[in-house]
């Protein structure tokens, strides 16, 4: 159930590069809310601009890009309108980000530790540099790193991969912040510590009621954590809705089309289903809903119009013309 | 006086090389110079201080143990010879008074009484023997030295105010030789050469010396030819031409010497100008030994008939310096000969020579210095306006010295005869007898005699003939490329009127510096 | 839940910490005499098979024969390689001998004008660092605009001036027409303006260009972006992050060019008649002037070497990844 006040409420966020004439939408009408403490995957393939949606949300567009419209509500206040002193106090304060490389993400010329002492201090400039070394150790400690207080003064490269992504867990929550974005936090990582990363975020969620929003390609860690899903195409929200609502009856072909792409371990042998066609460029988004030139089910109104994101269920909101039939693609 | 071949390879490298940037720079800032601003016509000045610039100064303080004549400028300045040569070229009096000769071998001479070294002692016929001794010791470090000493052998003291000097054989320029030995004081001899210890008996004294960099000398009151204006002088070694250039005109240097000719024609529009003779032959030795072709003297002379003397010396020597008269000595030497005329300046005269002679498709490279390119390749220009192939090829200036004195690869060497340190032709040793082995530069059994002749004949007119005879040689059989008598030019502040009076060194306390 | 370790996990503390110390200085110490010997021996038959002395020191107007008595006192009619052991001998007990021509001692010579090169050396490179890495971070922070590119522009174009032209024109305006600075010379303050500025003209704009860049890539890099989503400002992202890091191949470089500008900045001393050690080795190798030459170069090979291991052991101190034992 969305509350009736989200944390977190995107409308129609549209984001655009290049000339302004002949812009290439990568996100061309976001709708997302997030409610305290729960837990949102966002989910899409590369380049569905999910990663681009929830960097303008902390003001962190890579050059070029631009927000051309939308609200990103935060609290009641609208970010993409906050002057840059007020992006900062959100930036580790009230929002964190873990990264996908953890190796990548954190700076190799500085200690672990004082990447979360950093944070810390940033937004408590009353903190004493002992008192924040001490709470950067607790951090550390929090998230399962062992000998926190001699691991806290080594170096990224002196951490394994798992290790490094918990240190990066610790930085995102040093401050408490009320909503934690994870961009593809296990990708780079093995199976046996995605489970480990996702542990902490669920424990984050439970004892600290962090929001999460996990922005994902893979399907069945949105099964394990989330409480909610979105899926995005091509730069917009297609669906979205309470996670087993979505995984059991899923509205939208490009949805099914996904879960049905899924690895079976029954279906050992045969050959897998996949969607056929390529997404749009972002410069070459076809006219009407962005998915007909590969959906099995387009008819003439989805050449020329684009859908809306319409109630079909309990929560769940879908975008498109075609009405689902009762069970019929599983 | 500066000796323009050893020392001014380098900074002549980057002085051409920076040649063009400087005349354009120069030229187009040429006209709004505000220093300078000496009216010249001021009362005179009697305890100036003058600044001299030069590519390179002395390469030690001891003037025995100096490497090439470019130590010049500062050994006549605080050392005396015996005798000196006036701007005439004649022999007078200097630290000796008087002399006769004895015999063929032996000259006697009467010393100055009075004269007394910087440190104090006087200066007497001992300090004559054992500066000689010095000298003739063996010691490598003078070994310049000696070789312009020729045949003296010793000095014998007769008493306190006078001396023998005695040569291995008769010796008609002994005194043209002594005007090249200075007189240290023997006090220092044997000792370590410091600013404190050396000392000698000219109108300065070296007061500090940062090797090749600068000399600064004050002047010396009890000294017998005392300087009347300079009071102190500094010889300052900067190798770069343009900023030599520079530091002139923006009045840090008031006298520059060595800069090449068009450098100084910039200057002249801001500063006077002295230009005395260089007392040198621009040639180009021709060796027969590396393209048997210049053994013909038809294509020898054709080579000469190539050359254009006077725009050779417009643009070559930048205007310094005189078309010669197809002889190395200039005028007023012993052994001019006024009746010798130069080649006449006739491409098409030349060409047909050579096709006499037989010879098609000649190659004659040039080699020489990076300071005497410019020159070199004006020749170059000559030749190949003739058909005959040519390019200029540089060594460095050890790798020269060999070339030039014992044994060149190419067929033509351009550089200079210099002969104003003994004012005679037997300075010339080049053309003189060599070593079995060595190349010779001009080929011809009755020049070796007659020069033979030269260096033994006391009798000036007998002398004068031989002399005369071998110029009608070499001249006849166009033994060399003659290309012209080069003059040295002195760029000064207007306040400084150096006074050289046709000397080619600057003789300091002769120097006055007006208001 | 504990990490199983895995090779990047193991400290750089332990056992072999002390042993490794012992072993870089002792690999220090090898390198300083393989170096300093090789480039003497490669110059020793280099010098002495391109030209001969004695011409020089004899003089222009020598004869054959008093050239060859000359060589002969100077020692060069030895066999090549008597010479040469003769010279390793010498070497070792830090005797250079005398210069052939003033008969000064050479290392002597050598160590009078050391200073002054290693002067403008240090007073060339702070300069530089001083104002270079500075526009070098401006260059990148702004790389987009007009600032920026304007910037790099400038650094490109004077990076391509040659010294000389540089250094005359220097000369000529500051010196000639604003008469502000003397024309030629060393010994006070006043002296290394212009030697400087010509060196340092150059080298500023290699550590614009090297800091542009060194920034330009840990900005690209996530650890900047994740700086700032963790609050920081831009600038102290560009300062703090960017920069510290871009400070690595900076390092590297100014230790070359430090050592470059040690070996004498030739064509500068030249130009300005200063009096440091480049101007004197080029004198000396027209001359050949061995034993001036060599002490020269021996001197300078310590100072490289001894520059390059003080390079060395600052990167080791910024970089912690440099730390890490092979």
């Amino acid at each position: 159930m969305t509350s009736p006040d989200p944390l977190l409420e995107i409308t129609g966020l549209r984001l655009e590069a290049g000339a302004a004439d002949a812009p290439a939408r990568l996100v061309d009408g976001v709708d997302l809310a997030v409610a305290p403490g729960e837990v949102v995957g966002l989910v899409g393939e590369s380049g569905s601009g999910k990663s681009l949606t929830m960097r303008s949300v902390l003001g962190l567009l890579p050059s070029g890009v631009r927000a051309s419209g939308g609200r990103v509500g935060w609290d009641g206040e609208d970010l993409l309108a906050a002057s840059e002193p007020r992006l900062r106090e959100v930036r580790g304060g009230e929002i964190g980000m873990v990264y996908q490389d953890p190796s990548q993400a954190l700076d190799p010329l500085m200690r672990v530790g004082d990447h979360i002492v950093e944070t810390l201090r940033l937004h408590d400039p009353r903190l004493s540099r002992r008192a924040a070394r001490e709470r950067a150790v607790e951090a550390l400690a929090a998230v399962g790193v062992p000998d926190p207080a001699r691991r806290s003064r080594q170096y990224p490269h002196e951490f394994s991969g798992g290790m490094k992504q918990r240190a990066m867990i610790a930085v995102a929550l040093a401050n408490r912040p009320r909503l934690v974005i994870a961009d593809e936090p296990t990708t780079a990582l093995d199976v046996t510590i995605q489970a480990q990363v996702l542990d902490l975020l669920r424990t984050a969620r439970d004892e600290l009621g962090t929001a999460v929003v996990l922005i994902t390609h893979d399907l069945g860690l949105v099964a394990e954590i989330a409480d909610r899903v979105a899926v995005m195409y091509a730069g917009s929200v297609v669906e979205v809705g309470p996670v087993g609502e979505l995984f059991s009856d899923p509205q939208h072909p490009y949805t099914r089309g996904l879960l049905a792409s899924r690895p079976h371990l029954a279906a050992r042998g045969a050959a897998l289903p996949a969607i056929a066609g390529q997404p749009p460029l972002p410069t070459g988004r076809p006219p009407g809903c962005a998915f007909h030139p590969r959906c099995p089910l387009a008819g003439d109104l989805c050449v020329t119009d684009a859908p809306l994101l319409e109630l079909r269920g309990p929560d769940h909101r879908t975008a498109c013309h075609v009405p689902a039939p009762e069970g019929a693609l599983r | 006086m500066p000796d323009f071949t050893p020392t001014l390879t380098r900074r002549g490298l980057m002085g051409l090389g920076l040649g063009a940037v400087a005349a354009w720079t120069l030229a187009s800032c040429g006209t709004d110079d505000d220093g300078g601003s000496g009216s010249g016509g001021g009362a005179a000045l009697s305890a100036a201080a003058i600044t001299l610039g030069s590519t390179a100064i002395t390469s030690a303080i001891d003037p025995h143990a100096a490497t090439s004549n470019v130590g010049r400028t500062y050994a006549i300045n605080v050392f005396d010879s015996l005798v000196d040569f006036d701007g005439d070229g004649r022999i007078v009096a200097s630290l000796a008074t008087d002399w006769t000769r004895v015999d063929e071998t032996t000259l006697e001479l009467t010393l100055r009484e009075g004269v007394t070294f910087h440190s104090g002692a006087a200066f007497d016929a001992q300090a004559v023997k054992a500066n000689v001794e010095r000298i003739l010791s063996g010691d490598p470090a003078y070994s310049l030295l000696v070789g312009r000493l020729g045949p003296i052998s010793k000095v014998e003291v007769v008493d306190a105010r006078t001396v023998r000097v005695i040569t291995s054989a008769p010796d008609p320029i002994l005194l043209n030789r002594l005007t090249m030995i200075d007189i240290v004081d023997p006090a220092t001899i044997g000792k370590e050469v410091t600013v404190e210890t050396i000392s000698g008996t000219g109108p300065f004294k070296v007061v500090g010396y940062k090797p090749d960099q600068e000399v600064r000398l004050e002047r010396y009151a009890d000294a017998w030819q005392p300087s009347e204006s300079i009071a102190t002088a500094t010889l300052v070694a900067i190798s770069d031409p343009s900023s030599l250039a520079i530091a002139v005109r923006a009045g840090e240097v008031d006298t520059a010497f060595g800069l090449a000719p068009d450098q100084v024609a910039q200057l002249q529009g801001t500063l006077d100008l002295e230009t005395p003779s260089a007392g040198s032959c621009a040639i180009c030795s021709l060796i027969p030994d590396a393209e048997p072709a210049l053994a013909d003297p038809r294509v020898r002379r054709a080579l000469n008939m190539a050359i254009n003397h006077e725009e050779f010396v417009e643009v070559g020597l930048g205007g310094y310096g005189e078309v010669s008269t197809g002889q190395l000595l200039q005028p007023g030497y012993l052994g001019y000969d006024d009746s010798l005329e130069g080649f006449p300046y006739d491409p098409d005269g030349a060409k047909e020579l050579l096709a006499e002679a037989g010879v098609t498709d000649l190659e004659l490279p040039i080699v020489t210095t990076a300071f005497f390119k410019a020159q070199a390749e004006i020749v170059v220009g000559y030749l190949e306006a003739i058909g005959v192939k040519s390019r200029v090829e540089l060594q460095d200036l050890s790798a020269f010295l060999g070339t030039l004195l014992s044994k060149s690869e190419f067929p033509l060497v351009y550089w200079q005869t210099d002969y104003f340190d003994l004012q005679d032709i037997l300075s010339v040793t080049r053309f003189g007898p060599q070593q079995p082995g060595t190349q010779l530069h001009f080929e011809n059994p009755r020049y070796a005699e007659l020069y033979q002749e030269a260096t033994v004949e006391l009798d000036d007119d007998k002398r004068a003939a031989a002399i005369k005879e071998m110029a009608g040689l070499l001249n006849e059989e166009a033994g060399v490329l003659f290309l012209g008598w080069p003059k040295l030019a002195y760029v000064h502040a207007r306040d400084v009127d150096l006074l050289l009076g046709g000397e080619s060194l600057i003789n300091l306390q002769k120097v006055v510096r007006s208001a | 839940m504990s990490d199983l370790a895995t090779p990047e996990a193991v400290g750089t503390r332990g056992p072999t910490a002390a042993g490794g110390v012992l072993r870089s200085a002792l690999v220090w110490v090898l390198r300083l005499l393989v170096v300093t010997l090789g480039i003497l021996t490669i110059l020793f038959f280099l010098l002495r098979l391109s030209g001969d002395p004695a011409a020089v020191v004899a003089g222009a107007g020598a004869t054959d024969a008093q050239v060859e008595q000359v060589r002969v006192s100077l020692g060069l009619d030895q066999p090549l390689l008597t010479q040469y052991a003769q010279f390793l001998a010498d070497t070792a007990r830090l005797d250079f001998g005398s210069s052939l021509l003033t008969d000064q001692p050479a290392l002597g010579m050598v160590l009078d004008r050391m200073p002054a090169t290693l002067l403008l050396a240090a007073i060339t490179i702070v300069v530089s660092t001083l104002i270079g890495v500075p526009l070098g971070v401006l260059a990148a922070a702004r790389h987009r605009r007009t600032t920026g590119r304007l910037l790099s522009l400038l650094a490109a174009l004077l990076q391509a001036v040659p010294s000389f032209l540089l250094g005359i024109l220097l000369l000529l305006v500051l010196g000639l027409h604003l008469g502000w600075l003397p024309t030629y010379g060393s010994g006070t303050p006043v002296h290394l303006v212009l030697p400087v500025a010509t060196l340092a003209a150059i080298t500023i704009a290699r550590i614009v260009r090297l800091t542009r860049s060194g920034v330009l890539q840990a900005l690209g890099q996530e650890f900047t972006g994740a700086a700032l989503a963790r609050g920081a400002t831009r600038r102290r992202v560009l300062w703090n992050h960017a920069l510290r890091n871009a400070l690595v191949p900076l390092t590297a470089f100014v230790t070359i060019e430090v050592a470059h500008l040690i070996s004498g900045a030739v064509i500068v001393e030249s130009l300005f008649a200063y009096d440091g050690v480049g101007r004197q080795l080029v004198d000396s190798i027209f001359r050949r002037d061995y034993p001036v030459v060599q002490a020269t170069v021996f001197v300078i090979a310590v100072l490289v070497v001894l520059i390059s291991a003080a390079g060395d052991l600052l990167l080791h101190r910024l970089d912690p990844r440099m730390r890490r034992e092979a």
